[in-house]
């Protein structure tokens, strides 16, 4: 189904965070993120925040991070960046 | 960020701490519901610290049974608990606002007068014109009249000024002025004179522009002389009476000594400090001290002025008096026999520059000095200059007809 999305997205350039139901991200340096169309938030410790989006989780680590803002479609992340990871949703990190 | 942060204030809000297994569970559904949590993030010992606007805490109830995490309040922040906290404290605020209304009243008044000039006499006289323009202490500021009037006001009341202002500076008035240069003085001579001399001195030169000269070229004079007569004797042996006028240039000779000591007195202060407060309220002082006794024997006295004042020259009338007296000792620094003959030469020759007229010359310098004791130098500075030395005497004679 996903793939059939892509073909479409890519016949009518049509933006594929709106076809395919993917996050759309935005990052400043390595100090704010803002995740758009997140599913939920799976974990949340000073050193690493777990995101849940429609068929990948985003795995944030580093140091000092926080939630600065909550909103229903939209997630801020702030503090000191070290890795972004995107994970399927059945593994899970060790 | 900045005006999140007041619009957060303004609106209200509550730190909460967030416990229990599901806290991620709790978050999302928060945000899932268009509960605004933000500044999620302070950890806690047990749990998360999140900020929440006081109308979303209210939603949040059930949530909390549903994920089954507790919330206490951690700290509630914003503008409506502080209003809340003075409506308890009336008579704060109704203190608050008498100082506001006492404040705004006589911030409509003025409570200092400053003259700013280098001449102290002028400044009396400046003064006095400036009480005639209506600015005093405690004149309403909106009657003023307009600053081109009380320019020509304090101009035309004072002698020798070229330029004066009035800057109302919020309850202070600074009155700046700027002394004029006067003109020389118009020789009246109408009026008999003769010419003598000033002090003792050998004739370099002399002129005379207007009576007779009873001196010449090196003679010598003492005080006293006279140089230029203005009585001539006319050939019928009659006598009439001019205003003498002439250049008399003399060498004279200035002398002199003083003892000087081969130490300098230092201070150090010892850190002892004694300090005098005195607030002044408007034109007002009010001593915040019984005694002003001061117990050091040596000491040096600071002053200072702090007034408060809103912007760069707004004041208020209200400031504080300080007088600070530090205690020191003294101790004395031995100096060398040259530092010392040195320092009494530049204070003689300042001496002697005090005694000389205007436009004389050095011609010669001679320094002698001696060791009296082992702590006391004499020196002694003989100058010689040329230098005018004809002074202006009047003639009383009731029976001699003046030149025309």
């Amino acid at each position: 189904m996903s793939k059939i999305r892509e073909k479409i997205a890519d016949m009518t350039e049509l933006p594929k965070d709106v076809i395919m139901d993917l996050p759309r991200m935005v990052i400043i340096g390595n100090r704010e993120l803002q995740i758009e169309n997140y599913k939920g938030l799976l974990e949340y410790t000073q050193n690493s925040i777990r995101v849940a989006t429609n068929n990948k989780q985003i795995i944030i680590t580093g140091a000092e991070l926080c939630i600065n803002r909550m909103e229903a479609e939209t997630i801020f992340i702030g503090g000191r960046f070290i890795s972004i990871e995107f994970c399927s949703k059945n593994n899970r990190r060790a | 960020m900045f005006f999140n942060k007041i619009f957060h204030f303004v609106k209200g809000y509550v730190i909460i701490e967030i416990t229990g297994f599901y806290i991620e569970r709790f978050l999302y559904i928060c945000a899932k519901r268009g509960i605004k949590l933000f500044s999620i993030g302070k950890r806690t010992e047990n749990g998360v610290a999140a900020c929440i606007s006081i109308s979303d805490f209210y939603r949040v109830r059930p949530v909390r049974f549903k994920t089954g995490t507790h919330i206490r309040i951690i700290k509630k922040c914003g503008l409506p608990f502080l209003i809340k906290q003075f409506k308890k404290r009336s008579f704060l605020i109704i203190g608050l606002l008498l100082v506001a209304i006492v404040m705004f009243i006589s911030s409509n008044f003025i409570w200092s007068v400053e003259i700013r000039g280098d001449n102290d006499d002028l400044s009396h006289s400046v003064a006095a014109a400036v009480r005639k323009t209506g600015v005093h202490i405690g004149a309403y500021k909106p009657s003023l009249m307009e600053g081109e009037s009380m320019k020509s006001i304090i101009l035309n009341n004072t002698e020798n000024l070229v330029w004066a202002w009035v800057y109302i500076n919020g309850t202070k008035a600074v009155v700046e002025y700027k002394e004029g240069i006067l003109p020389p003085k118009v020789v009246d001579k109408s009026s008999p004179c003769d010419i003598v001399a000033r002090r003792d001195g050998l004739i370099v030169s002399i002129v005379e522009k207007s009576g007779r000269a009873r001196v010449m070229k090196n003679d010598t004079v003492e005080k006293g002389d006279l140089l230029i007569a203005g009585t001539i004797d006319m050939s019928s042996g009659d006598y009439k009476t001019v205003h003498a006028i002439g250049d008399v240039y003399a060498y004279t000779w200035h002398e002199k000594s003083g003892e000087y000591k081969m130490y300098e007195d230092i201070n150090t202060p010892t850190g002892k400090e004694k300090k005098f407060r005195t607030f002044k309220l408007f034109s007002k002082c009010f001593d915040l001290f019984f005694k002003d006794d001061v117990n050091f024997e040596n000491y040096t006295v600071s002053e200072k002025l702090s007034e408060i004042k809103i912007g760069d020259d707004n004041y208020l009338g209200i400031g504080m008096y300080e007088k600070t007296y530090s205690e020191v000792t003294t101790k004395r620094k031995p100096i060398s026999y040259d530092i010392a003959v040195e320092k009494g030469r530049n204070d003689l020759e300042e001496k002697i520059a005090k005694e000389l007229a205007c436009g004389s010359r050095l011609t010669d310098k001679k320094v002698f000095h001696e060791q009296i004791d082992n702590e006391t130098v004499k020196v002694t500075v003989t100058m010689e200059f040329i230098e005018k030395i004809g002074e202006e005497i009047p003639i009383i004679d009731q029976n001699a007809e003046p030149e025309e």
